[in-house]
Parts: structure tokens; C-alpha cells; sequence
């Protein structure tokens, strides 16, 4: 509790962020804050940590924090499913007046004797940390006792928003996992041409549809940070020799400090849309190239077959890009998902007509402008001025998070959920493809006709209605 | 007693209010919490209603945290009433302001001279209190309470109580089919019927254009009717406390139905409601009233498929993972059809025996480490939760409680009455079936 200051200041201090600011205490900031409506610190770091599928991880506190959270993500995974266990002290009033680090202790210890997990992330979440319990003092001793890692992870809800608690959490990963099990590494060549990506939680399968591409490429993939990943994995992080950054504004902490501790270069990339897809595709190759001047050949041929991959997707695209051009669409969802979907609509010719940016931070802010105009950012996000630029606009489509999705449903607007609750991967050249093929299904379903349908009786209905006022009328004179 | 608590269905008392909540008439409620608890409820009563709900919170931050909030708070509640505009708000206050022992009440109070005679309502909801079911019939008392009319007295009750209207105080799992369900039986013997909480109307998809309150359903203009009601219906062993509560204010007759599925659970319903007819019969000779052939249909309806299906259901072994009231009907139910409950947990089990039955404190984690026994089941009740159990162990699942985000329809599921009662055999008989048929292609 005492030492919250220094965590908030520490995941606000980012130097390769451009919204970096030496004062620490100013309104300026590296940490994207944002005005409400967003999830807490303890939701964030979450996040980010819980697709790593073999581990246990703990959730501290009341059944809130654990049981609001049990199976919320859409990440998938290809192998153990332990990240979607529930685990929660489920503390009690009697644990808040008489403490609940034994049975935090003895909670630790029931789950080791029953999965045997190669790790298990601690969450501590509000109550306990104002109750002024020594999380850390209790993962070090089960730690040392049963001879697995046992990470705390404070990032308490009260701390701030979902954004802090990404950053608290990729501090986590630099302290305590990755690089950090040396014993083991020492004896693994790392290949060549690797990369990491970070940022990406295999939202509905995403990363399966980019997988296959780097594999074709013979681009070796080392670590998911964190979607569909192993604990041993991201531990090995460091050992890859280049960085792919898919959501800049979660973990860009990660990508930095991979870049100061291994001088791991990195790049900020997004896989929505084949344009963006071939580009990060393209700037890992000519890295390559640049520093692997000994594999040149074998990396000028994939870059061939990247251009072949690429043309593939274009030409699959043009069916839907024939339904879909000249249609328009207001796109809301985070900074990064914001830019990456825009230039995703434009290859399929529809037109952007408003761009929510209350999610988006400063960087993701000028490559809007710059795809869209400066006119075509909306910073009033609230459901009704989103109405009413559907409306004048006329656009045929809302692109957004699922907590809008009943604002389209109600109003009888074709909408897309492209946050973490959907269920089709639209990541790469097969993503980008789904994407298209939804839009296409959801503008000539049926069912926005019928539902602006009138009911058999709402023509006599109104003729009723109207002789009724006629009477009335006639009544008053 | 296991430290521990791994894959439980139980959600928070602050949930189980704002559930409660969308069912009155452009209510607001107001979490007094981080911003987490606001936002993972939002999306949790999103994804199970699939409509727009209304939730507001403080998003008490570290600062607020430490030297007390009142004023942020009062702003924010400020700015909901001239923006929002709502009829009611509800101060849900959580642990994080229950542990530092805030005293809310000064901020409700302050906020009461602020908006006079506008109506805010406090409700303690800390996680360390109970469950979902907690939270929403703690909303239907403090209404009750908060709202009592000056004019009755301990002694002689209220003045004129309407012996043809009833208030309806539905259990925490009804869905708004159940409960439009039970005014029709209601309305079939010359019975009106005021409900509360009534997501009936706000929540069963009829909403037709955007807005984040209830479009509908209980409204606190009607709060006068719910005291002068000669019937008191309630539903599930959590509303029982209110509904005396009622009962000792007004003199109303209270029916308190803990069990709500199947035949005997309706059967007591129906002979409750005839009984109560005889009454008022005998006050008002005038009016006299049969059975509406719709339930006698229904009834036998029932009988003959419980029968046709018993040889296919009879035996079966099912596990139960729901809170405690829940629990209760689907036992009555499951046992009237033959099948052997083999197991039935619940996050806040009483140990207690219901029809022969021991509803005990545990998790979905305990079925599935009966599943790895090697003990057998054909059925599992269960929230969302339970999808992960059936698809490993390739069970049948029925979906009930709260939340159900992975199915569609959950909240227009008819199972209170007897049409209820036929919908839940049906669907329990065929997923069952449909598992032998299953094997035997196998």
C-alpha cells in the first residue's frame, strides 16, 4: 500500500513513449487515463496476464474481482485450459478483521498439491491491499517452498484504470519472467530469424490466422505475449531477436524494457487489414535483411512469397470489396483497434464516416487524422451523439466493443463487435477475409427489414387511433 | 474448509442489485466502488440480458480512497440526475467503502437536500455479504422499508387493502417469461398484480429504441399500491423475508413459495390461490371464480409427458451447481421426474435438507472432481460457468441462474407453472436422449 505511488509513477514513466512527461505528478502522462466508463487497474493487469494458459492464477479478494472476471476473455487457447480456472480467496469479514495472508498461504498451497502449475500469478485486488496485507512476503515463501514461481501482482483497482494496470502488468513480466530463469536458457540456441509478439491475446483465435504466415515465411515465432502462451515461453522471450508491438498503448513497457535489458529492437505493427498485415510482415523481412545479411537470399525468396501472399488476399477480397464499396461505417474501439480498423475498411472500400477517439491515445490519435481527417474524430462517445452521427451520415454500419452492440441492435443497425467478446478471428490475410465476409452477412441479412417491419395490426390500430382523436375532438367542440 | 475457491458460480450482492434494479422504471444505480466493480457488472448484465442496462458509477480512485469521497461522490450522483434523468437512484455502497466504514448515509442525506423529495435509496452490497440473491432481495426490503406510507399503523395495518391485487415479489432467478406467466395465473382467478422488481416489461427484448434506464416495469409511482395489496406472493426462501416484512406492515395474506419448478411446487401455488379465493369469496359474495381450463389443461398436459418420458429420465444422475433458492425448485423438479441428484453445491449452501437433499457449500470445481472419480452424471444445472464441465465431460447442460451469456433466449426460458413445468421436462427429457443417441453411434 505504501509503495503504490511509486508503482503508478513507475508505469507512468515510459521514455520511448511520446506521452512521457518528466513531471511525474503534471496532468501529462505516459498512461492513457481515461475520463470513465473504462475497467479498473486489477482488470487490466489481468488482461494481459491471464491468457498464459498453463498457469494458476489467484485471484485475491472478494468474489467481485473473480467471479466478474471467471471466463470473460475471448482468448483462446491450443493447449491447457488452466488459465480459465477460477481461483479466489473469496475473502470473508472475518479475513478483513483478522487478516488473510494464511489463508492466502494455504490457497497458494491447495492449488499447487492439486494442478502442479509451473506458476501461479497472485492478483491482489482492493481489500486486501488496504488492509495493509504483505503479498509479496507471502509469494516469496510458498515460492521458496514448493520450488515454483509465485508472482505478485499488485495492481489493486483503486490504483486507476485498465491502461495502468496493462503497464503494472508488463512490469511483471519484465521482473519476474521473462529472461528470469537462466538455468534453463543457457542451454537453448536461440534461431535466428525470431520474433515475439506482444500485445496479442488470441482474441477468438486472432493469432492462429497469423501464425501460419510467419511459419511460411520461415519466420520462427518464440513467444506469444501473452495469447494462447505457455509460462516456459515467455520466460524465453528474450532470447528472440526481434520485437513485434501489436497493442502499443497496453504494453509498450515491455517492448522497452526488452529493448534497454536484451537490446531487442522492436516495431509497432497491427495484423487488422491486409495492408497492415503485408507492412508488418514486410518490416520483419527487410530487418532482416539489414541485419542478417547472411540469410538475404533465403529472406529475398520469402519476401517474394509474402507479395504472392498478399496479392492471394486481394484477390479473394475483391468479391466482398463489390458489396461493400461506397458503404459507410462509424467505427468506436480502442486507440490501436481504431486506426488498424480504419485502413482494414478502407481495402474493402468502404468509407469511414466518424471515428470515436475517446479510447485513443496521443499517437493513435495522429494516425486517425491522418487516415480520416480531423472532422471525423468523435470525442463524444455517448451512445446518443453516436445515434445521431449514424443518422446524419447515414451509415450503414456500427464497427464497435460489444457494450455498443445494443445500441445498434435496439436502433436496427448492422453492427460488428471487434473487441474481445467476439467469436471469429478477423487478425491476418484469413482475418481480414472474415471481416469482410461478416459485413457482408450482417448488410443482406434479412432480418433488418423484418424488424423494421409494421405488425398486422398496427394499420387498424392507427385507423382507431385516429377516429378515436376525431371523437375527441369532436367532443371538445 | 478449503482456502481456496475454485470455479464457483456465485456472483456479488452489488450484481445481484443492479440486476433487480433494471427491472424498476428509469432506476439508476450508483456504484459507490472502483471502477472495475462498475464496469465488469455492466458487462456481465449485458452479456446475460443481451439489452442495454443502465449502471453508473464513482470509480473511486486511490486519493478518494484514502480521504474519504463524499463530495466526488455528490458530484457525480449530481450530474446523473440533471443528465440522466432518472425516476430513482440506488447507492450501491462496496467493500472498498464498507471497509473504510464510510458513512454513506451523511451523503445521502446531504444529497436529499440537495433534490428534495427526489428518491435515493442506499443498499450495503459488499462481496463479503452474501451472493447475487442477497443483493437483489436486499433492494425489494430497503424499498419496502424506505417507502412505507405514514398512514399505517402497527396495529391496524393498511387502511383498505384491495383484496383483488396482489404484490409479486419474484425470486432472483424469474425470468421476465416466469413472471409474466404468473400475472396470467394471477389475472386468470380476477387478480391484479403489482411486481417488484418487474424486468417482465424492461428486459424481455421489448425495449424498441436506445436507452440505458428501464423503458418500463415497476414504477416508484405505483409504490402506494404495493402496501395496499390483500396478496403477498413470494417466490424462492430470499424474498420470504420480505414478504412477511409486507405482511406484518399491511395485514396482507402472504403465500411464500420456496420451491417454484414443477408439479407439486405449482400444485401449491394454485391450491394457495383457491384458498385465498375462498376468502375473499366469503367477503365479496358477489364475485365467485373457477379455475381457468387453460391450467387444468396444462396440468394434464404435464402429468401424461412426465409419464411418457419417465423410463428415459428415471435414474439419471444429475449435478447441481446454482445458488441455494435456485437449487430448491430444480431438486423438487428433478426428484417428481425420478431423476437421483447426485450431487448439489451451491456458494452459499445451507447443509440443509431439502426434500431429502443436502444443498451443500461448494463449487462447479467439486462436481468436476467427482467427474474425475469416475462417478457417473447425465445432467448438469448449472450458470454459463458449466459449459467448460460439459464440454470435457461431455454432459448435458442446463442452463439456469445467473450469469447465462453463452445461449440464446435465456430470459424468455418459461419454467414457473405448469407450461413451465412442461418446457423443463422437455428440454431435460431431450438432452438426455439426445446423449444415449449419442452413444450409440459411438
Amino acid at each position: 500500500m505504501q509503495n503504490s505511488k511509486q508503482v503508478i509513477e513507475k508505469a507512468f514513466h515510459q521514455p520511448s513513449c511520446e506521452h512521457n512527461s518528466s513531471d511525474l505528478n503534471g496532468k501529462k502522462s505516459c498512461v492513457y487515463k481515461p475520463s470513465g466508463g473504462e475497467s479498473c487497474a486489477f482488470d487490466g493487469a489481468y488482461i494481459v496476464l491471464n491468457p498464459i494458459r498453463d498457469a494458476a492464477h489467484l485471484i485475491h479478494g472478494g468474489i467481485t474481482c473473480g467471479g466478474h472476471n471467471y471466463e470473460s476473455r475471448g482468448a483462446y487457447s491450443s493447449g491447457s485450459r488452466l488459465y480459465r480456472y477460477c481461483f479466489s480467496t473469496d475473502i470473508s469479514e472475518i479475513d478483513i478483521i483478522f487478516g488473510a495472508e494464511k489463508k492466502l498461504y494455504n490457497a497458494i498451497n491447495e492449488i499447487y498439491h492439486k494442478f502442479c502449475p509451473p506458476v501461479i500469478f497472485v492478483y491482489q485486488t482492493c481489500v486486501p491491499a488496504m488492509t495493509g496485507e504483505e503479498l509479496e512476503s507471502v509469494c516469496k515463501k510458498t515460492s521458496r517452498e514448493l520450488n515454483i514461481d509465485v508472482i505478485p501482482v499488485a495492481a489493486p483497482g483503486f490504483l486507476g484504470h485498465k491502461n495502468l494496470g496493462n503497464r503494472i502488468a508488463g512490469d511483471v513480466l519484465l521482473k519476474h519472467v521473462i529472461g528470469k530463469n537462466s538455468k534453463k536458457d543457457s542451454k537453448l540456441n536461440p534461431p535466428p530469424l525470431s520474433i515475439n509478439l506482444i500485445g496479442e491475446y488470441n482474441i477468438a483465435g486472432d493469432l492462429w490466422s497469423v501464425l501460419p504466415l510467419f511459419q511460411k515465411l520461415g519466420i520462427e515465432v518464440a513467444a506469444k505475449i501473452t495469447g494462447d502462451a505457455d509460462y516456459g515461453e515467455v520466460q524465453r522471450a528474450h532470447l528472440a531477436s526481434l520485437n513485434l508491438l501489436i497493442c502499443s498503448r497496453a504494453l509498450i513497457n515491455v517492448a522497452a524494457g526488452m529493448l534497454d535489458e536484451y537490446a531487442i529492437p522492436f516495431y509497432e505493427v497491427s495484423f487488422f487489414g491486409i495492408g497492415n498485415t503485408a507492412q508488418a510482415i514486410n518490416k520483419v523481412l527487410q530487418h532482416f535483411i539489414n541485419v542478417a545479411p547472411g540469410l538475404r537470399r533465403q529472406l529475398e525468396v520469402a519476401k517474394q512469397m509474402a507479395e504472392r501472399m498478399e496479392q492471394e488476399a486481394r484477390n479473394k477480397m475483391e468479391q466482398y470489396r463489390k458489396i461493400l464499396k461506397g458503404k459507410k461505417a462509424l467505427v468506436y474501439s480502442g486507440g490501436v483497434k481504431s486506426w488498424s480498423m480504419i485502413s482494414a475498411l478502407h481495402d474493402m472500400g468502404i468509407e469511414v464516416v466518424g471515428v470515436g477517439v475517446k479510447k485513443a491515445g496521443k499517437t493513435d490519435i495522429e494516425k486517425i487524422k491522418e487516415l480520416v481527417g480531423k472532422d471525423k474524430m468523435v470525442s463524444d462517445t455517448a451512445p446518443q451523439n453516436m445515434l445521431r452521427i449514424i443518422k446524419e451520415e447515414n451509415a450503414d454500419f456500427l464497427i464497435a466493443g460489444s457494450r455498443n452492440q445494443y445500441l445498434a441492435f435496439k436502433e436496427k443497425i448492422p453492427y460488428i463487435d471487434i473487441n474481445q467478446e467476439r467469436h471469429t478471428a478477423y487478425a491476418g490475410y484469413e482475418g481480414a477475409l472474415n471481416l469482410a465476409h461478416d459485413l457482408c452477412k450482417t448488410l443482406q441479412s434479412p432480418v433488418w427489414e423484418l424488424a423494421k417491419s409494421s405488425a398486422p395490426w398496427d394499420p387498424i390500430e392507427k385507423l382507431q387511433r385516429e377516429s378515436q382523436t376525431m371523437e375527441e375532438e369532436a367532443m371538445t367542440k | 474448509m478449503s482456502s481456496v475457491v475454485i470455479n464457483s458460480t456465485k456472483t456479488s450482492p452489488s450484481i445481484g442489485a443492479a440486476y433487480a434494479i433494471q427491472g424498476i422504471y428509469k432506476a439508476m444505480p450508483f456504484y459507490h466502488a472502483p471502477p472495475g466493480c462498475t464496469f465488469l457488472s455492466k458487462v456481465l448484465l449485458t452479456q446475460h440480458f443481451m439489452e442495454p442496462v443502465a449502471i453508473s458509477g464513482s470509480d473511486t480512485k486511490e486519493i478518494a480512497t484514502i480521504f474519504g469521497s463524499s463530495e466526488e461522490v455528490i458530484g457525480k450522483i449530481e450530474k446523473i440526475v440533471n443528465k440522466n434523468k432518472p425516476e430513482i437512484i440506488f447507492i450501491l455502497t462496496s467493500s472498498v467503502a464498507e471497509v473504510r466504514g464510510e458513512d454513506i448515509q451523511i451523503t445521502v442525506n446531504e444529497l436529499k437536500e440537495k433534490f428534495p423529495g427526489f428518491p435515493f435509496v442506499h443498499v450495503v452490497t459488499p462481496d463479503f455479504s452474501g451472493g447475487f440473491a442477497d443483493g437483489f432481495s436486499r433492494v425489494v426490503l430497503t424499498v419496502l422499508q424506505e417507502f412505507l406510507p405514514h398512514d399505517i399503523q402497527e396495529e391496524t395495518g393498511y387502511p383498505n387493502l384491495k383484496f383483488s391485487q396482489a404484490t409479486v415479489l419474484p425470486a432472483p432467478f424469474m425470468t421476465p417469461a416466469d413472471i409474466s406467466h404468473i400475472e396470467e395465473i394471477l389475472n386468470s382467478f380476477g387478480i391484479s398484480s403489482v411486481v417488484l422488481p418487474d424486468i417482465s416489461r424492461s428486459m424481455d427484448g421489448s425495449r424498441s429504441q436506445y436507452g440505458a434506464m428501464a423503458h418500463d416495469g415497476f414504477s416508484m409511482k405505483e409504490i402506494e399500491r404495493v402496501y395496499a395489496s390483500g396478496l403477498i406472493l413470494s417466490f424462492s426462501d430470499v424474498m420470504t423475508q420480505a414478504g412477511d416484512w409486507l405482511k406484518n406492515k399491511t395485514g396482507a395474506e402472504h403465500i411464500a413459495l420456496p420451491e417454484v419448478y414443477g408439479v407439486k411446487a405449482t400444485d401449491r401455488l394454485f391450491h394457495s390461490l383457491i384458498d385465498y379465493i375462498q376468502l375473499y369469496i366469503q367477503l365479496r359474495p358477489e364475485k365467485s371464480h373457477t379455475v381457468a381450463e387453460r391450467w387444468k389443461r396444462g396440468r394434464s398436459r404435464l402429468l401424461d409427458l412426465l409419464v411418457d418420458i419417465h423410463s428415459r429420465v428415471g435414474e439419471k444422475k444429475a449435478g447441481i451447481a446454482l445458488d441455494d433458492s435456485q437449487s430448491s425448485s430444480f431438486i423438487s423438479m428433478l426428484l417428481e421426474m425420478g431423476l437421483e441428484i447426485k450431487k448439489a453445491v451451491a456458494p452459499n449452501g445451507t447443509g440443509l435438507l431439502k426434500n431429502g437433499v443436502e444443498v451443500q457449500t461448494g463449487t462447479l470445481y467439486d462436481i468436476e472432481e467427482s467427474l474425475e472419480k469416475g462417478e457417473p452424471y447425465d445432467l448438469l444445472i448449472s450458470n454459463s460457468h458449466g459449459k467448460e464441465l460439459s464440454q470435457k465431460y461431455s454432459l448435458p447442460l442446463i442452463r439456469a441462474g445467473f450469469p447465462v451469456y453463452d445461449s440464446y433466449g435465456a430470459n424468455l426460458e418459461l419454467r414457473v407453472g405448469y407450461e413451465g413445468a412442461i418446457h423443463l421436462a422437455k428440454e431435460i427429457a431431450n438432452k438426455i436422449i439426445e446423449k444415449n443417441y449419442e452413444r450409440e453411434l459411438t
